[in-house]
């Protein structure tokens, strides 16, 4: 059984402190995936993990073993770089046998292992050639075959796609997910691409300066972000942000341009947040009445008065109402529009995201799906809970 | 490899050669031939002038037990001084890659002995080995060891072995230490992570991977200690006691400027060119000829 | 392996620190001492700070029968100057002729300058003492050092530093109407900085630690170099003057040393250019 558990795991360089106290636990075969911005601490916490760096404060159990004060030689974890670091002066085989041969394996048991995992990895080919003659995408691959041949008990994964052109990357993250599966081997993977994070993680820990942001499993992150920060790292393009007040009793918000939008529950709060996706906005027809009444939307604010446009909220789920939106910039992908554009009579940014093509004029109407809405508490950034 | 953007003119780049070509045809290229020329002479029996001998001069020598027992001497000396001078420079290279604490001062404070001449460095060892002058030499005789460079042929080998491998062991330091932190930090963790450690890591990842560095010192060291070791042994014990420690390039200079032999130091001085010459083209094709590019 | 200090390496470092500080400390402390004790065998490692003034003695007369060694300072100054700046001086015209410049024969005048790349003075001596002898330069300040800057390490150098000057660079200059020679003095040189300084080092260190060549063509003790004078003042064993011996070592270790560690950072990346 190959479970980890991170127990107040905290590590400074000098006076700057990389990593707050974090726990976490991994259960056998799960495959956690790490994700942040560069400098938030994951490669940190991996090599906390696999030690090659001393941690200040916390312990490191590895299948109930206290590994902690171990050298990564007999911790028995396999680790995958970034930019693979494979044996330059060594062959294929001979990259792959290394670690085996220290354990005293003996030559015919080096030499099924290692076959084997090379017809895993589709390297049978390439065992006598050296690292230079290889490609990227090979070097890869000898790199994991590298970490599987071991059967350690745990994977570390260092960024191992970065390196890699985009189409290499899609087709080697699925190789990396079917292997991992197959394998069984309880596994941590580092990665800043969010994409990465989604499609291989059983669960996400999401890292920000330092401090674990939520740990949940991929959906949970994009459905229920815990805060403000996870809302916009995860998903592409990012959540738009829209500054406002609640009012009615918390279920309606207020923008700053005035907009009353109805929310389908109700929050305690005051300044707040409303956070929403741009695939889950779209355009409204021409002559749906803007939210909050007047077309164009009253300019006098959130604390404007209920009666300053003589409106009642929208029922919940009626499309009716929308926002005004000055279009700056559109991108038209094909499969999509990407439309970037500022709220009117506010300061937020916005950006929609349209199926197919669309044609665009100087300002939309664009009305959004009340359900996907997130609040999240101005002040704080969390995730403001429904208290109904 | 050429560059493809280029002036034009034609007497600007003549000028610009001149002084160089002009240096290295008169003191490399006239001498050299005038060495070969010479090689091939002898003084006639009156001592009056110089007769075409051929290649006697260089059957003499090859046949002569003397030359001989030098170019074996000198081989011994030059592999002896780059083993000692290589090995110690790895072992401080090593450490001084792995320290952390005051690395920089470290590093200094083993490079600055680069400055120190050959010659000078014979005279800070007279200083400390000397049988009668020298701090450890006068106390190895006072404790019962009976040594005296001056007069053991052996001992005096050790003694310019000695001076000359300490001289240069700062510069195999400098290549060392820059070989090391060449070599990606990534490389070595992953074989720290696949379960080497320590003596086992250095034998098989970090010293195969500094072969070249290894190589190309290799035949600077021997080169050097053919060559700019003269200083050091000369100041020493000018090729004595009784030739003990008269390398190849101590008889040239014996040879040709004390005993006036100029067709036999010319023939040495042939061989000693042919020897380079092999040598750094042995370097320059294992090399790939790095720095021709 | 992080937070503990490395008590190894510290021993290990240290120990070779010694190793090369300690003699030279001996010297020092010897120099302060009385050199008839020293002749006595009785030299010491500790320092006598009543005996410095060896130093003055030994710069302004020197030791019997020598040079006093302000001068042979000089001497040894003014031909690794000479030697260092002369050689940078003709390496990089002829590196930048060969790079920079299309001619017949170009090709051969380049492979002509490299081969003297593979033997050193030592291998030449006895018939560039001729040749010197034949331009009477022998017992000369100039054929101290001429013969010194003919090899091709230092063009070698530069043609690899030349070669690699971006083509965009050379065309925008040319567009901005820089000939050949305006090029090199703003553009050429300044990009080759750091290379110049790292040669200036090592041929410095060079051209002052000869011995063997300054030996042979300068018999007149006017001309001695402070190096030759050390080696000069041991010769004579019974009445040697220890202090003027230690003192002058350490007065010839000095200016050399203090190069190397000023320049210690162009010297290393220079040394180890080819390296990476």
């Amino acid at each position: 059984m190959a479970t980890l558990d991170l127990l107040g795991l905290r590590k400074s360089f000098g006076s700057t402190e990389v990593l707050r106290p974090i726990d976490l636990s991994l259960q056998d075969g799960e495959m956690l995936v790490i994700v942040g911005a560069s400098g938030c601490g994951k490669s940190t916490l991996l090599r906390l993990v696999a030690g090659l760096e001393t941690p200040n404060a916390g312990r490191v159990i590895l299948g109930g073993r206290d590994v902690t004060d171990l050298d990564p030689a007999e911790r028995d974890i396999a680790m995958v770089f970034q930019n693979y670091a494979l044996y330059p002066h060594m062959s294929v085989f001979d990259n792959m046998a290394y670690g085996l041969k220290i354990r005293g394996l003996t030559k015919a048991a080096i030499l099924a292992r290692v076959q084997e995992t090379a017809a895993l990895l589709g390297l049978s080919a390439l065992l006598d050639r050296k690292p230079r003659q290889l490609s990227g995408g090979q070097r890869q691959r000898v790199a994991m075959g590298r970490a599987i041949v071991r059967e350690p008990k745990l994977f570390l994964f260092d960024e191992p796609l970065s390196n890699l052109d985009a189409k290499l990357r899609v087709q080697m993250r699925a190789d990396i997910k079917r292997l991992q599966k197959r394998l069984g081997v309880t596994s941590l993977y580092v990665t800043h691409d969010q994409v990465e994070a989604m499609t291989l993680g059983d669960r996400l820990l999401i890292l920000h300066d330092g401090q674990p942001a939520q740990l949940d499993t991929p959906m949970a992150v994009f459905e229920r972000p815990a805060d403000m920060y996870v809302a916009g790292f995860i998903g592409a393009p990012s959540m738009n942000f829209l500054h406002g007040r609640l009012e009615d009793g918390g279920s309606a918000i207020r923008l700053q341009t005035g907009a009353l939008i109805a929310l389908p529950a109700r929050y305690a709060g005051d300044a707040v947040v409303l956070g929403i996706r741009p695939e889950h906005l779209h355009a409204a027809p021409a002559g749906t009445v803007p939210y909050g009444g007047a077309a164009g939307g009253a300019p006098g604010g959130p604390d404007a008065g209920p009666g300053d446009s003589g409106d009642a909220p929208n029922a919940l789920g009626t499309p009716s109402g929308a926002l005004p939106v000055a279009v700056d910039l559109v991108e038209p992908l094909g499969s999509e529009t990407l439309i970037y554009g500022r709220v009117i009579g506010g300061d937020d940014s916005i950006v929609v995201r349209l199926a197919g093509v669309a044609a665009v004029a100087g300002s939309i109407l664009v009305s959004l799906r009340a359900e996907f809405a997130h609040v999240f508490d101005r002040a704080t950034g969390r995730r403001l809970i429904p208290i109904d | 490899m050429d560059r493809r953007t280029v002036f034009s003119g034609r007497l600007l780049p003549h000028l610009l050669l001149a002084p160089q070509l002009l240096l290295t045809v008169f003191f490399f290229y006239w001498p050299a031939a005038t060495a070969v020329w010479s090689s091939l002479t002898a003084e006639d029996a009156f001592g009056q002038g110089w007769i075409f001998v051929g290649l006697d001069n260089f059957q003499d020598l090859l046949t002569d037990p003397l030359y001989l027992q030098s170019a074996l001497r000198t081989v011994v000396f030059c592999v002896a001084v780059s083993v000692l001078a290589m090995a110690v420079a790895l072992l401080l290279a090593v450490f001084a890659d792995r320290v952390i604490a005051g690395r920089g001062l470290y590093r200094t404070l083993l490079i600055w002995p680069y400055a120190v001449a050959p010659a000078t460095s014979a005279a800070l060892f007279v200083f400390v080995l000397h049988p009668r002058f020298g701090l450890l030499g006068r106390w190895l005789n006072t404790h019962g060891f009976d040594w005296d460079y001056t007069l053991n042929g052996v001992q005096a080998m050790g003694v310019v072995i000695a001076a000359s491998a300490w001289k240069q062991v700062s510069y195999n330091f400098i290549f060392f230490l820059a070989g090391l932190q060449s070599i990606p930090r990534a490389v070595i963790e992953a074989a720290r992570m696949d379960g080497a450690k320590g003596w086992l890591r250095f034998r098989t990842i970090t010293f195969p991977l500094l072969t070249p560095t290894t190589v190309f010192l290799l035949v600077v060291n021997l080169v050097y200690a053919a060559f700019d070791s003269f200083g050091t042994i000369y100041a020493l014990t000018q090729g004595g006691p009784s030739k003990d420690t008269e390398t190849l390039v101590i008889k040239v200079f014996r040879d040709g400027y004390i005993n006036h032999d100029i067709g036999g130091s010319s023939a040495q001085s042939v061989l000693l060119m042919l020897a380079v010459i092999a040598v750094t083209a042995v370097q320059f094709r294992f090399m790939g000829r790095r720095t021709l590019s | 392996m992080n937070n503990r200090p490395d008590w190894l390496a510290h021993i290990i470092l240290g120990l070779g620190v010694l190793l090369f500080v300690l003699p030279v400390w001996l010297v020092f402390a010897g120099s302060t001492q009385d050199p008839d004790a020293i002749a006595r065998g009785a030299l010491s490692p500790w320092l006598d700070p009543s005996g410095f003034g060896v130093y003055a003695r030994v710069l302004s007369r020197g030791a019997l029968g020598g040079q006093p060694v302000w001068h042979m300072l000089a001497i040894s100054f003014a031909m690794a100057l000479a030697i260092a700046l002369g050689k940078i001086a003709i390496s990089v015209t002829s590196a930048y002729a060969v790079v920079f410049f299309r001619f017949p024969f170009r090709r051969a005048a380049f492979w002509l300058i490299f081969i003297t790349l593979m033997l050193p003075i030592e291998v030449r001596i006895i018939p560039t003492y001729a040749v010197m002898a034949d331009f009477g330069l022998i017992n000369s300040f100039t054929g101290l050092w001429v013969p010194l800057i003919a090899s091709a390490t230092a063009t070698l150098l530069f043609r690899q530093v030349f070669t690699a000057i971006p083509d965009a660079l050379v065309e925008a200059a040319r567009m901005d109407g820089a000939g050949p020679l305006r090029f090199l003095r703003d553009i050429a040189l300044p990009v080759s900085g750091a290379n110049i300084a790292a040669l200036f080092v090592i041929l410095f260190v060079y051209g002052w630690n000869q011995y063997l060549w300054p030996l042979l063509v300068a018999t007149d003790p006017h001309l001695d170099t402070i190096v030759i004078g050390i080696v000069k003042m041991i010769g004579v064993d019974s009445q040697t003057d220890w202090g003027a011996v230690m003192a002058t070592t350490i007065i010839a270790l000095l200016p050399p040393v203090i190069v190397v560690v000023a320049m210690q950072r162009w010297f290393v990346a220079g040394l180890t250019e080819g390296e990476k």
